[in-house]
């Protein structure tokens, strides 16, 4: 297929704007969806791609369908509605941003249950007694089966909620819920709690790429690695901060091995010059942001008259590993 | 490779020599069930998930394939046999009390990808159902399974025994309340016993539970007031109660969680006694003398009863079978199944034991009343996994036609198809060459392929309505008039 990537993004709500965020930061340049009517879009910060708007738990099955190449999306969305491993890869499994737990909650009364384990008895005792299962109320069953039953929690029956979940103990028609929350509140206000061990997913916005073979050529794939690779720069160089000072010549080559073993700094330039104090070596320098302060006293010790700090836009580095693992997937025809 | 047109995984494709060995156990099998007195009963696929939810345990539960189907209403996968086809008697019985049932067919069990078994597999067993002397039904359907299996094609049977009952009396004879001995059985009837049973001794006494004071207070004054104490502290805290738990359900767990926490009554000892328990297994004679002395160094009673009907099933097995080395007893063996009572029992190949087992069955008193029968119905069954009797056994060779018909280019449709069509008739399975390769091609691939005869039409054959016929393994061919086929293929039979 020829023509341009496209990539699926969120159409509406926090996820929509947030990935729009996310991708002009990137520098992609992409315009927000105004009234939330348009259904496509161009970038200008880049050749080749083109942007379709869904909702956030259609786009894994758009992308299983290779209606987009690939989509921005939460990943317990990803985990819920996508057709799994044979039909999408997770491609970047957190792209730092979007942030949501889907947890297990329990009427707050049940003074009596504060763990799985407790869960699992309550359940096991309230079949036994009514002759019925727990009633769980989700909108995620898939995730829902998968980790009861990976925690030996049988004694449910799942009620498939279209509404709001969070109501639905209190509405009288589940007994415990399993939802997505962020802090807490609305769980209170409807008179839930979390448990112990009750995280079924920890997820983020992540970038998910489809598997089906035919969609992809050497164009979207050479699109898709500029994307990818663009976006991994862009976060490696948030996540890093430049050094550049001068050392003393004479003192330099173990002063650089020590800032390299001892403070996690990665020397990627040296140049020496002739000063009338005598030879001094130029060094740029990366370093994580939590290491900086360190690595400059011990530079200044050394020798290093003034350290410079600043922040780079892009870095890019080696091929993303990735994209190589992708590629090899979609050849394969799917992961095992 | 495009993922619609790929096995889904767990299943597998029966072709070939493998679709003909499916067939043969089957019908093997079968015979015996027949042998021995017991009926075919066939039912559906599809059933009410209900049933198995409430009684098949935890090991299935969570592997059910359950669905709603276009109409909304829950239907599962069967995941077993047994109790489709009890509720399937049941409802379709007149008076009886009793029955021999014996079935076939797919059953269906979902597994987290990389575990190497099978989803859809083919289960063919029996149910012996109503009252009966109680060792003999068991020696009965034991000895059954290990017949079916032998006719089947497997030999060195490795047999394992258990039986529940010898848990329940060491259980039942601890000096606790009822509440921890409801939650031993619990514990002991799960796959994970041993660690579960490790991390109630090591925690036994330790860390009291959140809200502890107050499941002491509620427990001190007992009962309703109890209950109205807990909603009164609810009301004073603006603590709304949801959900169909009733605040009795939640003071009822909150006093026995707190009790069984600290195990009043109960030592570590006795905790890690139910383990080792647990673990007694060998020869079955040895095995139940330190079952025994296990009760008595623990000081809890044991029916005699118990061990004698063991033993009893024991020697009838041996008269039915005429050995007994390959069965070894074993107290804490685990049957998947949540609603076996008693005996229980386990088949493996010996040379194959990775296969996992190849027959698991047992007593389950309780399952017919729990399906409706209305008098307490006991029964035993076991149910053969047929996929891995054949991996426990060699693979049949595919079978082959007795002929090959190959026509020189040119020959008539209709002069072929009146050829086949006598040789069939003659009685030979013979297969027409369709692949229009050179004769020599198509002679050397019926070689590889071992068929023994191959029969050669060229236009001047089919102008005389003959044909040649040459055994593949000669040079020679001999013509041979269409209407003197009959005679040749009766000679060749000979």
């Amino acid at each position: 297929m020829s023509g341009p990537l496209i990539m699926a993004l969120p159409s509406k709500g926090r996820l929509h704007d947030q990935a729009i965020d996310f991708l002009n930061d990137c520098g992609f340049g992409v315009r927000k969806s105004g009234d939330g009517r348009e259904y496509v879009a161009r970038l200008s910060g880049i050749e080749g791609v083109s942007i379709i708007y869904f909702r956030p738990d259609e786009i894994p099955a758009r992308v299983d369908l290779g209606d987009a190449h690939i989509g921005l999306t939460g990943e317990d969305l990803y985990r819920e509605y996508g057709a799994g491993q044979q039909a999408s890869h997770l491609l970047m499994p957190s792209l730092g941003f979007g942030a949501a737990r889907l947890v297990v909650g329990v009427p707050q009364s049940w003074i009596d249950v504060a763990t799985l384990n407790d869960l699992d008895e309550a359940a096991m005792l309230f079949h036994q007694k009514h002759g019925r299962s727990l009633r769980v109320a989700t909108k995620f069953a898939k995730l829902t089966r998968a980790f009861f039953a990976e925690n030996g929690i049988v004694e449910y029956t799942l009620v498939e909620s279209a509404g709001a979940t969070e109501g639905t103990p209190a509405a009288g028609v589940a007994d415990l819920i399993v939802d997505l929350t962020s802090t807490g509140a609305t769980m209170t206000q409807n008179h839930l709690k979390e448990i112990d061990g009750g995280t079924v997913i920890a997820s983020h916005c992540c970038m998910i790429a489809s598997l089906k073979q035919a969609v992809w050529s050497r164009e979207t794939l050479g699109a898709l690695e500029h994307v990818v690779e663009q976006i991994e720069a862009r976060t490696r160089a948030k996540a890093t901060q430049v050094l550049r000072f001068s050392l003393p010549q004479k003192a330099s080559a173990p002063t650089l091995k020590t800032l390299t073993a001892k403070h996690g700094c990665k020397v990627t330039s040296v140049r020496t010059e002739s000063e009338a104090t005598g030879k001094r070596d130029y060094v740029v320098a990366l370093c994580g942001p939590a290491k900086v302060f360190g690595a400059v006293h011990f530079l200044r010790a050394a020798g290093a008259a003034e350290t410079i700090v600043d922040r780079s836009e892009f870095l890019y580095q080696e091929g993303s590993p990735a994209i190589a693992g992708f590629k090899k997937i979609l050849k394969r025809g799917g992961e095992d | 490779m495009e993922t619609t047109q790929s096995r889904l995984s767990g299943t597998r494709d029966y072709a070939g020599g493998e679709a003909i060995a499916l067939r043969q156990a089957r019908a093997s099998l079968e015979g015996v069930f027949q042998r021995y007195g017991y009926g075919l009963i066939d039912p559906p696929i599809l059933e009410h998930a209900g049933p198995f939810l409430d009684r098949s345990g935890e090991d299935i539960r969570r592997r059910m394939y359950i669905f709603s189907d276009p109409g909304g209403q829950e239907v599962c996968l069967r995941p077993e046999l047994t109790i489709p086809a009890c509720r399937a008697w049941l409802q379709g019985r007149s008076a009886e009390t009793s029955a021999r049932l014996a079935y076939m067919g797919p059953a269906f069990r979902y597994d987290p990808p990389g575990d190497a078994q099978y989803r859809q597999f083919y289960q063919a067993g029996v149910e012996l159902i109503g009252e009966a002397p109680r060792a003999a039904a068991d020696a009965e359907v034991l000895a059954l399974s290990l017949e079916a299996l032998e006719a089947g094609g497997v030999t060195d049977l490795a047999v394992t025994i258990g039986d529940n009952a010898i848990i329940e009396a060491f259980i039942s004879g601890l000096a606790v309340d009822d509440a921890s001995k409801a939650r031993l059985r619990r514990i002991a009837s799960r796959l994970d016993a041993p660690a579960r049973l490790a991390a109630l001794a090591r925690a036994r006494g330790s860390s009291a539970p959140e809200h502890d004071e107050l499941a002491r207070l509620l427990s001190s004054i007992g009962g309703d007031r109890a209950e109205t104490l807990l909603t009164e502290v609810f009301a004073l805290v603006d603590l709304r109660h949801v959900g169909g738990r009733t605040p009795q359900e939640i003071v009822e767990r909150l006093v026995t969680r707190t009790s069984q926490a600290s195990f009043e009554g109960i030592s570590a000892e006795l905790i890690e006694g139910i383990a080792a328990l647990l673990k007694i297994g060998g020869a079955p004679e040895k095995a139940m003398k330190t079952i025994a002395d296990h009760f008595k160094a623990l000081g809890i009673r044991l029916d005699a009863g118990i061990l004698d009907e063991s033993a009893e099933r024991l020697s009838l097995l041996a008269v039915y079978r005429g050995r007994s080395d390959d069965i070894a007893f074993h107290v804490g063996m685990h049957r998947e199944l949540g609603y076996y009572t008693g005996f229980v029992f386990e088949v493996h190949a010996r040379s194959s034991r990775a296969i996992g087992h190849l027959v698991g069955g047992g007593r389950y008193d309780n399952l017919l009343q729990a399906l409706g029968a209305g008098t307490p119905t006991p029964a035993v069954g076991f149910a053969i996994d047929v996929d891995r009797v054949l991996r426990a056994t060699k693979a049949a060779e595919a079978p082959v036609p007795d002929a090959i018909l190959i026509a020189e280019e040119g020959v008539r449709a209709d002069a072929v198809a009146r050829a086949a069509a006598a040789l069939r008739a003659a009685g030979w399975n013979v297969e027409t060459d369709f692949s229009q390769a050179s004769e020599q091609a198509a002679l050397r691939a019926a070689a590889k392929r071992k068929i023994p005869f191959a029969v050669l039409i060229a236009k001047e054959d089919a102008r005389k309505r003959s044909v040649r016929i040459r055994r593949l393994s000669e040079r020679v061919a001999q013509a041979v008039p269409l209407s003197a086929l009959a005679g040749f293929v009766a000679e060749t039979k000979r």
